[in-house]
């Protein structure tokens, strides 16, 4: 199970799951932050079926189109079985993403994967510049 | 006194079992805090500062007399879970979707069989090995029951009386759900495609993280009467099934919470926590979401339904005798993350209010019209799971918790440690070893997950029983212990 790595960290929340995250840009963070989502349930690469598709999100602003960014990769986890670890930005703005985002399938039949992740919340949300690019914090439901 | 104590200065205490947060604690705050809690249980609240929690619910519009935590809360989003909170539609009174939570209608049911626990314990790898063979659960499980378009539908709105319809279970199963396991107010035109696509496919999974089924023994009677009305008797073999409304609650919260977070602005809401976000009950965005919450809950009772059903299959197959011969009967059913509206005594007058209980169970007293004839003079049965190496509880509604927690009460032991404490203090694999060596076999579809579910994160429950028991909101009526465990 992924506890930390070189972009994100564990928090202590007792429930669910406090998660952290650091890039250089806002789209590395974004991307960095789904990746380290679906790791969490699912870690190591998927192998199955090829799939992309086009996500198309719009938010009341930066942190809420996190919120949105994140429970989109984890819908389609859940509902296609494919985890959607590559991302190309199209349109990034301060309340609308465009994104093609591709990646693998599944097969949770033969392969260890964690507690399901029902949804990133925006409870106690904060996404800020720091000295050395962005930082998030999410907390998800789990 | 212990820091931790003093960090809890600003606490006004009532009596033993009841701690205040006055309305000067936060500003915002429209009525005080009411946590339910002994000394034992106290500091474990600033740990995580759940009490901020308590006081942000405090100021949700039209909230009425307390903003008020069970003795197993602990830290959540929005609302504390072991949260419990009454709006009144005719004071403006809101409805949060962060109020009722992600899994819409979590829940739990106890069946009570016939059967000797020996025998369970006997065959228990058996048993064990039979439910898992038929209850899908973990991520990614899904179901052999398949729904689409109007049947679906149908699911939303009859709940529980559409699987019993459907041939899962019996029409008396009925009775003993909370709600008869049916809102009549869900709306599908309130949930969405996206909605549904994730959670039809789920209709009649376990799912993963704490949702469970366990066969238990009845290990002690503290209520002769009520255990009795309960059917409930000392070395009988019981099975609990705690899951909820998987993906289509999941959907459906989060869906409503980008409605709400709208609607917060339009209504000129204020909010210390935007996963709060609410709209008036009585407003289109208010009355849709209650729809759509319905239509989970409903989603909900077909599931613990259809899982319950297969149980009593994987039963008949290991003792080789029909589900009825061997008693199993379905002693009740509780949701937990709900929201209802109900009449209450406020002020000396009946109001009707809407009850947000996330993490709480509803525990209506003795004579309560909402109750089975069967349970009427005895109160609601109040299903309590704790953890999967001490005990779970059987508990019954009473008229303190009508008069303090809109007949509410505790809904487990509550959360002691993050998951991730939790998987370096215990991996799964030894915590099989240690159980088994105590005689409580576990089947896992995610060792890591059993991990994040070890005894050692959760707050003792029979401590949690204690306080609810001993402030009078719910009283004690027997205790279960484990004998197998089946995790998602």
């Amino acid at each position: 199970m992924p506890t930390s790595g070189g972009d994100f960290s564990v928090g202590p929340h007792s429930a669910d799951l406090e998660l952290t995250f650091r890039s250089g840009t806002l789209k590395e963070l974004f991307a960095a932050a789904a990746r380290s989502t679906l790791d969490y349930v699912v870690p190591g690469p998927a192998r199955g079926r090829r799939a992309t598709r086009v996500v198309d999100l719009e938010a009341a602003g930066r942190e809420e189109l996190l919120v949105a960014w994140l429970n989109e990769v984890l819908y389609y986890l859940e509902v296609e079985g494919v985890k959607y670890d590559r991302y190309r930005f199209r349109l990034f703005g301060r309340r609308r993403l465009k994104a093609e985002i591709s990646g693998a399938g599944l097969d949770f039949a033969r392969r260890a994967v964690g507690p399901a992740i029902k949804a990133a919340t925006y409870h106690d949300l904060r996404l800020v510049r720091t000295a050395a690019g962005w930082e998030a914090k999410v907390v998800f439901d789990l | 006194m212990s820091d931790e104590q003093r960090n809890l200065g600003f606490l006004e205490r009532i009596d033993d079992w009841r701690w205040r947060i006055p309305q000067s604690f936060a500003p915002g705050m429209r009525v005080p805090g009411l946590i339910y809690a002994d000394s034992s249980l106290l500091p474990h609240l600033t740990r995580d500062k759940t009490y901020v929690q308590v006081a942000n619910v405090a100021a949700l519009p039209g909230i009425v007399r307390y903003s008020l935590a069970m003795p197993d809360i602990h830290w959540g989003y929005g609302f504390p879970i072991g949260g419990v909170a009454a709006t009144d539609p005719a004071r403006g009174g809101v409805i949060s979707p962060g109020g009722i939570g992600y899994d819409i209608n979590c829940g739990v049911r106890l069946l009570r069989t016939g059967i000797d626990a020996s025998d369970c314990r006997r065959l228990r790898d058996e048993l064990l090995a039979e439910l898992f063979n038929r209850v899908p659960c973990g991520v990614g499980s899904k179901s052999r029951v398949r729904v689409k378009g109007k049947e679906a539908a149908r699911v939303l709105t009859r709940g529980s009386r559409w699987a019993v319809a459907e041939g899962y279970g019996r029409p008396e199963d009925l009775s003993v759900t909370e709600e008869e396991g049916c809102l009549e107010e869900a709306d599908p035109a309130a949930v969405s495609d996206r909605a549904l696509q994730r959670g039809a496919p789920q209709l009649g999974t376990l799912g993963s993280g704490n949702h469970f089924l366990e066969v238990q023994e009845v290990d002690e009677i503290y209520d002769g009467s009520a255990a009795a009305a309960f059917g409930i008797s000392p070395g009988m073999a019981a099975v609990m099934i705690h899951c909820g409304s998987r993906g289509l609650g999941h959907q459906v919260c989060d869906d409503y919470l980008k409605v709400m977070g709208k609607a917060v602005n339009r209504y000129g809401i204020e909010l210390p926590d935007r996963q709060l976000a609410c709209a008036p009950i009585e407003s289109p965005e208010g009355k849709r979401y209650f729809a759509a919450m319905a239509c989970s809950a409903n989603f909900a009772w077909a599931n613990r339904q259809i899982i319950m059903h297969w149980v009593r299959e994987a039963f008949e197959a290991v003792f080789r005798r029909g589900a009825e011969q061997l008693g199993l009967d379905l002693v009740y059913d509780v949701a937990h993350n709900i929201a209802k509206f109900e009449e209450h005594e406020i002020e000396g007058s009946r109001r009707r209010v809407c009850v947000h209980r996330k993490g709480a169970t509803r525990a209506f007293a003795a004579g309560h019209p909402a109750l089975p004839g069967r349970y009427r003079s005895v109160g609601q049965p109040v299903i309590v799971p704790g953890d999967m190496g001490r005990f779970s509880f059987v508990l019954a509604g009473t008229e303190g918790a009508m008069r303090e927690t809109w007949g509410s009460t505790c809904h487990g032991a509550g959360r002691l440690m993050s998951r991730h404490a939790a998987l370096k203090l215990t991996r799964g694999r030894d915590l099989v070893d240690r159980l088994g060596a105590r005689g409580i076999s576990v089947m896992a579809k995610s060792l890591r997950t059993l991990g994040e579910e070890a005894p050692d994160a959760y707050k003792d429950v029979s401590r949690v029983v204690e306080v609810v028991h001993g402030a009078g909101i719910s009283r004690k009526v027997a205790r279960l212990k484990p004998i197998c465990v089946m995790k998602g």
